[in-house]
């Protein structure tokens, strides 16, 4: 055998050939190696401090001490929002999944990422998202924005890149290691992280607050002259049980943000046991059978450009949206109660057509057409 | 003579200016365990119960207490303004022994002889709303506020029922209670001594099914309707009555 081989190696050169191709073809591509560490030190770095506004009713927003606005982290935070270098194919960024003519949402029933992969959950919208607690995404898996913002970048399903990669990129990139100096005070390129990266975004984020603009904000607003219609008020009424009837809105979706952020089962699926549920959205989070099925109340802020509706945007329409709720949906060990009420005196046509007239003034295109929000490129 | 009476003059602003100040009272902690039973039995989160032979599970308790005080020989103490108990996350036994707790601090220590507690959100704070609060605040939240009492919902109760025996659970339960009309004060009369630098510990068991007295669960249905707190009224009077006491 040993002479085999020796005659085979010294007369036979195709096989060093076959030889190196399997050695090159067994080793992973490697990385880009890191540019060289430039000293960024010549750019000033002047942060100047960026005070959120927001309309009248709404609170000042909570600010993370480790992550303070300022002007220029927000301005590399919108860059990363719309540019897709944060994909492994610079074809989809944030913003594909949240674009803003679509309140921030893309408008689909689940999103696609950049394999042509359709992902679990519709997209959820942004607006006012800095506001949001009680945990981000349907399932509230993300304690923070910044949390989230790290998530999609390396989800097959998504952007579906490495922050490895993304990290270098954004240090070989013409004009980020500047916006990072000017953001954050970096003295070289080697210090652009994901995590300064996710906290510009999240910056950006925050920035996203309502106009104060809708009809529903100035009909609620003393001195604006705007009044709901009859229609609209019955709408706000039975909303909020301001008179006999409950239409028992209010219980999931009130305050300024018109939800109060917590996670239920509104009895969008007939399961015979809890662990039936194909998707199991809080559930998956807590790992407690009972939050199987729960997902995050919505805010219904600019619904109405929302569609579709629901985690799996299994509704095209409003209409649909309500009709489910007139009925209460399906039971199960954990459907929430008020589901139950709502089956039990299920609203009429009227009631819902003017439930819907007043989701409609929740509309606020001041806020879809603020050019700060907007892509930069 | 002079030298005596310069020297008298000087004794006296000596000791006048040595005269010691009164020793502040030192300051300690009260810590306040709240657990939630029916009747005998630790309450958890979606286990199953019994009333009146149709099962149950309670999938919501929560409610604030307000103006936290002791009464003591010198008059009445204020320790805290507000808190709430949720109840809500007690999803298994250890979280039900744990209870929730609130530890007040800065406490004059002393003994006294009661404990006071607003059952609900105190007129003064329910007056405001919950954006007028930062985020970190008790009051902060939106899901506590109900825009058409113009009222934080002091208390809720949520909960399924199977009233006919099928396996399902067909009946929905939610009793919500608030407006000022319906703010109670529960006193406890009991001594505690607070020392300084020491946290004295009380432990107050909240029954539902004592909260829920005079209610048939299986039957009357709860209203966020101003003009019938029937149930509400009902609910308050039996956190102030027998349902909050201490163990």
């Amino acid at each position: 055998m040993e002479q085999f081989l020796k005659r085979l190696l010294l007369r036979n050169h195709t096989v060093y050939i076959v030889l190196a191709v399997l050695i090159f073809a067994c080793t992973k591509t490697p990385l880009p190696p890191d540019p060289p560490d430039d000293s960024l030190t010549h750019i000033p770095y002047n942060p100047v401090a960026y005070t959120l506004t927001a309309p009248p009713g709404f609170p000042a927003m909570a600010i993370p001490a480790d992550n303070p606005m300022t002007v220029d982290g927000i301005a590399l935070g919108r860059h990363l929002f719309y540019d897709p270098i944060l994909s492994a194919d610079s074809t989809m960024g944030c913003f594909s999944c949240h674009g803003l003519n679509g309140n921030l949402t893309d408008n689909k029933a689940v999103s696609t990422g950049i394999d042509g992969l359709d992902g679990r959950r519709s997209s959820m919208p942004l607006l006012n998202v800095g506001y949001f607690y009680n945990g981000l995404f349907w399932d509230g898996r993300a304690a923070t924005l910044e949390e989230q913002a790290h998530m999609p970048v390396e989800d097959v399903l998504e952007l579906h890149d490495t922050w490895d990669n993304v990290e270098i990129k954004l240090r070989r990139h013409a004009t980020y290691p500047e916006m990072f100096r000017k953001a954050f005070g970096i003295s070289t390129k080697s210090e652009i992280t994901r995590d300064l990266a996710t906290k510009a975004i999240a910056q950006f984020e925050r920035t996203m607050i309502s106009s104060g603009k809708s009809k529903y904000d100035l009909a609620l607003t003393a001195g604006t002259g705007v009044e709901f219609t009859d229609q609209e008020y019955y709408g706000f009424s039975l909303y909020n049980q301001l008179d006999l009837r409950d239409g028992q809105c209010g219980h999931c979706h009130q305050g300024f943000l018109l939800t109060d952020n917590l996670y239920r089962n509104n009895g969008l699926d007939a399961v015979a046991d809890l662990n039936d549920f194909a998707d199991k959205g809080r559930g998956e989070v807590t790992q407690l059978l009972f939050d199987n099925g729960k997902f995050r109340a919505p805010s219904l802020r600019n619904i109405a450009l929302s569609a579709p509706y629901m985690h799996d945007g299994r509704f095209q329409t409003l209409e649909e949206v309500m009709d489910h709720y007139a009925t209460g949906g399906h039971l199960s060990d954990n459907v929430d109660p008020i589901m139950i009420l709502m089956q039990n005196d299920p609203l009429t046509q009227e009631e819902k057509e003017a439930i819907l007239a007043l989701l409609h003034t929740m509309t606020d295109t001041a806020f879809i057409n603020n050019p700060a929000l907007q892509s930069p490129f | 003579m002079y030298k005596y009476f310069v020297l008298a003059i000087l004794a006296v602003a000596v000791f006048s200016s040595c005269k010691k100040d009164p020793i502040p009272a030192g300051k300690g902690s009260l810590a306040l365990h709240f657990y939630a039973y029916t009747g005998d039995d630790l309450l958890v989160m979606n286990q199953l119960l019994d009333y009146n032979g149709k099962a149950m599970r309670f999938s919501r308790f929560n409610f604030f207490i307000s103006d936290i005080t002791l009464i003591g020989a010198d008059g009445d103490t204020k320790i805290l303004d507000i808190a709430g108990m949720d109840f809500t996350g007690i999803n298994d036994a250890t979280d039900a022994a744990a209870g929730n707790v609130i530890t007040i601090a800065d406490i004059v220590e002393g003994d006294y002889t009661a404990l006071k507690l607003g059952i609900g959100v105190s007129p003064e704070l329910n007056a405001k709303k919950p954006t007028d609060f930062d985020s970190d605040h008790p009051l902060s939240k939106a899901g506590d506020y109900w825009d058409g009492w113009e009222s934080y919902i002091f208390s809720k109760i949520e909960g399924l029922m199977d009233t006919d025996g099928n396996g399902s659970f067909e009946r929905g339960i939610a009793y919500h209670t608030g407006s000022d009309e319906v703010y109670r004060i529960k006193t406890l009369t009991l001594p505690i001594e607070i020392k300084a630098n020491q946290t004295a510990e009380l432990s107050l068991k909240v029954d539902l099914w004592k909260v829920l007295t005079g209610i048939d669960i299986s039957e009357d249905d709860g209203t966020h309707l101003l003009g019938d707190i029937g149930l509400a009224t009902i609910i308050m009077d039996n956190f102030a009555g027998d349902g909050i006491q201490a163990q």
